[in-house]
């Protein structure tokens, strides 16, 4: 009776579930999902790389830690597991609904939950005709999108399966719309049709909320959050060099993200999420100029950070690698410049407390190296004891 | 370390899973080669006295994703 890590290529994220397993003392089985090639027949099934046989791995396997990196695989990792018979974690309805931005929001909408205007429009920028003439739909687009956000206050064009910041357009004239929407064409992070949102007056940060649930416990949020902060751009991804903060979240906001994971978990026994969220300020209540100083001080304090988190000693030796870059994390949070811009932050979440909307959940989060240091959650462990809360 | 085996290959240990590769000895180094036991694809980075030293590959797909 186990649970199985199911990854595609095992990065820092799985190698700190390892690492985590082991310091909890719970056995791990592991399933690199990518090769190996599932068949059913009447005989039942097989599991099997080109050298291995892992249909005893899938046999022995009770719960399913599922952290396939495509979205995709993902999706079909979770459906496959379950058809034989594993809990999962996520479930293949949950991973269903946060495959798709707009499904998530359609979920929290519903629920009276806050989340920012959306439209989403079916269509495509442009359609193919039998005689392969084209069609084009961008104006069509561009004015139902304008008939409800006002261009002058800003739309964001969103793929709908989108992560780190990818196809994620910001139109302030015509002319942009017009050229954003040509260019979310049908892919594979944006199926179909083209959704579009209000711009969030966010300031210069957005929130990361880790919230989980236990088998027969109560849903619990962090009271930390990741704020990923910064001025280079509306989108404040980390993965497009925003600095990371930890932010105090006021009592509403958890009971708010609580809500969010009960309605996306969808009864299921365990869950765990980590919801992004965006502070609709109207309070800047601290100077620009002070603020963008300390992030430059910041970004210079976290330049070690950095210099680790790019060592390949993470790839040989992951233990000691971690060790570094705890250290170098603690140095860059003991800042003068962090912990001014920390505070800048809290005290705003807190001006703004009923300002909060939810964009998007995220059901296998990457976590070692910012949520992690930044929250003190290491989200291994919920991850962990929620999958073995659905053995006991 | 050279294979008493098959003298034509080198063993080697894939990073992730520790599965016993064996490596044919006119592999060079930057090759790529896939490890049997899952699937990884591993870059050579050296070979030095019969010693590969295997590295995974970073690769992102389109639908990489959280």
């Amino acid at each position: 009776m186990s649970i199985a890590l199911l990854y595609e290529r095992s990065e820092n994220d799985e190698a700190g579930i390892k690492h985590t397993a082991q310091q909890l003392g719970i056995d791990l089985n592991f399933i690199p999902f990518r090769k190996i090639a599932l068949t059913i027949s009447k005989e039942g099934f097989t599991a099997k790389t080109k050298g291995k046989d892992y249909t005893d791995v899938f046999n022995q396997t009770v719960v399913v830690l599922n952290r396939a990196q495509s979205k995709n695989r993902r999706l079909q990792a979770s459906y496959i597991m379950e058809a034989l018979g594993k809990k999962t974690l996520n479930t293949s309805q949950v991973e269903f609904t946060c495959y798709s931005k707009l499904r998530t929001l359609l979920k929290l909408w519903k629920a009276g939950l806050p989340v920012p205007k959306t439209v989403f429009v079916p269509c495509d920028a442009s359609d193919f005709m039998k005689n392969h003439r084209e069609i084009h739909n961008e104006n069509d687009i561009a004015d139902l999108f304008q008939a409800e956000i006002p261009i002058d206050d800003g739309i964001v064009i969103k793929a709908d399966a989108g992560t780190h910041g990818k196809m994620i357009m910001l139109s302030k004239t015509r002319e942009e719309l017009i050229d954003n929407i040509k260019k979310t064409k049908p892919n594979i992070i944006n199926p179909i049709g083209v959704v579009a949102q209000e711009l969030i007056n966010k300031w210069f940060y957005d929130l990361r909320i880790i919230v989980y649930k236990e088998k027969g416990k109560q849903a619990i949020c962090h009271n930390k959050a990741l704020a990923r902060a910064g001025f280079k751009d509306f989108r404040t991804n980390t993965f497009l060099g925003n600095l990371v903060f930890e932010a105090n979240l006021p009592t509403n906001v958890l009971d708010l993200a609580v809500k969010c994971g009960n309605t996306l978990g969808e009864g299921n026994d365990a869950w765990i999420f980590a919801l992004d969220a965006m502070v609709n300020v109207s309070d800047k209540h601290v100077d620009e100029a002070f603020i963008k100083a300390q992030l430059d001080f910041a970004a210079q304090e976290y330049l070690p950070v950095q210099k680790v988190k790019a060592a390949e000693t993470r790839l040989t030796d992951f233990s000691a690698w971690n060790t570094k870059l705890e250290q170098a994390f603690s140095m860059y949070a003991n800042s003068s410049s962090y912990q001014k811009v920390k505070n800048v932050i809290d005290e705003n979440i807190a001006n703004n407390r009923d300002a909060l909307v939810f964009h998007e959940a995220n059901s296998c989060p990457e976590f070692w190296e910012n949520t992690r240091l930044v929250t003190g959650l290491n989200v291994a462990v919920p991850l962990l004891k929620t999958a073995q809360s659905l053995i006991d | 370390m050279t294979n008493s085996t098959n003298p034509n290959t080198f063993k080697a240990k894939c990073p992730d899973c520790d599965a016993e590769l064996e490596i044919s000895s006119d592999t060079e180094v930057s090759e790529i080669v896939s490890c049997s036991g899952c699937g990884l694809e591993l870059e050579v980075k050296s070979i030095r006295d019969g010693c590969v030293d295997l590295q995974e590959l970073t690769i992102e797909g389109e639908d990489w994703g959280e």
